[in-house]
């Protein structure tokens, strides 16, 4: 009875042990066939080793660094444009009952006009539209007071406070889209 | 050449300075070249996949423990990358290069026996490239990376009774290989 390859190989590999692996180097010392077969094993892992390195022709640093994707971006970068669309909101919000009350008569004169005119060649129904919408923008615009109305500067001048919206959602801006910019250049 | 260990080239890259992981291709390109070249048997093919191993190791670094050595873990991530390559060869193709690179020995004295050897690895390699993809890729991880086989197996998610198959097969072809060279 010889030994089976299984456990030629786990006894080499150093993953037999105690009794078992006792009982197989007894069996090798007995048994000329499984010595030749461990040795021609043992020979094997020689050659594995004996295989030198190979030199790299060249640098991989370089291409591996060229084929890396975008740098990922600062956690800053988020908080920035976090600001930048809460600044753009609030100066949105700000402004619109001033654009309402600019807009909405031109869009009561017109809309209902243009829309007569439509209504007598296309259907009577789009006058409703035009009147409609005219009231959403009304609508709009009064949301818009009620919610700003407890941050207005009732005593002084409104346009410092515009002004200060203005600038401080133009520099994030600015500031956002200039590190976004300089994110690609610097890719390897 | 930073001199930074390991560890803290990986926790900068994963800061986002791509220059660090450079630096960590760098000291692990032969290496990781050599693995595949161990198992492709091309040189071209052989850096290409390197690359490619360094690429998918950058990609996958959030998920590398920073408490252990980068070496091991890029390797195996090469030899899981060249296995998948092998299985998708056109079945029966045999790539080698016509000439390999095996270099010879000039600390050897005896230039003959260098030679020797020199042929020696050449066959090897040889005798390597004719074994099925899994069978390579166990030699590769037990006699290059030094793998467990329960390591060997999570590595190439095949199970432990697999693993030891295709270990005991491979080395029985390949003892059987070179000894009929």
């Amino acid at each position: 009875m010889h030994l089976d390859d299984s456990t030629l190989n786990e006894l080499l590999d150093g993953r037999l042990e105690g009794e078992p692996a006792r009982q197989a180097r007894h069996h090798l010392r007995a048994c000329r066939d499984c010595r030749d077969r461990r040795d021609q094993l043992q020979d094997l892992t020689a050659s594995l080793a004996m295989l030198k390195e190979t030199p790299l022709r060249r640098d991989l640093a370089q291409p591996v660094l060229a084929r890396l994707g975008p740098k990922p971006a600062p956690v800053f970068l988020g908080w920035v444009t976090g600001f930048e669309a809460v600044g753009a909101t609030a100066l949105a919000t700000y402004l619109w009952p001033r654009v309402a009350e600019a807009v909405t008569p031109v869009v009561n004169t017109l809309v209902p006009a243009a829309v007569t005119l439509w209504s007598s060649t296309v259907s009577s129904g789009l006058e409703e539209v035009g009147a409609q919408l005219a009231l959403e923008i009304r609508s709009l615009a009064y949301a818009s007071d009620l919610w700003l109305r407890p941050l207005t500067i009732r005593s002084g001048p409104t346009w410092p406070l515009v002004l200060a919206l203005g600038t401080a959602a133009f520099l994030l801006g600015v500031l956002g889209n200039g590190v976004l910019l300089r994110s690609p250049l610097r890719r390897v | 050449m930073d001199s930074s260990p390991d560890r803290d080239l990986v926790e900068r890259t994963r800061r986002g300075e791509v220059d660090a992981y450079g630096e960590l291709v760098r000291r692990y390109q032969t290496s990781v070249f050599n693995v595949c070249y161990r198992m492709m048997g091309e040189h071209q093919e052989a850096e290409d996949l390197a690359q490619d191993a360094f690429l998918r190791g950058y990609r996958r670094l959030g998920t590398f423990d920073a408490q252990r050595p980068f070496g091991p873990w890029i390797r195996k991530v090469a030899a899981n990358l060249c296995l998948n390559s092998l299985q998708k060869r056109v079945p029966g193709r045999l790539t080698l290069d016509e000439e390999h690179d095996d270099p010879i020995d000039v600390e050897q004295p005896d230039p003959a026996l260098a030679h020797e050897r020199a042929d020696q690895s050449q066959r090897l390699r040889q005798a390597l490239q004719e074994l099925p993809p899994h069978y390579r890729a166990v030699i590769e991880l037990r006699h290059y990376q030094d793998l467990s086989y329960e390591e060997m197996a999570r590595t190439l998610r095949v199970s432990l009774s697999d693993v030891k198959s295709h270990l005991f097969r491979a080395r029985r072809l390949l003892a059987r290989r070179l000894g009929s060279r």
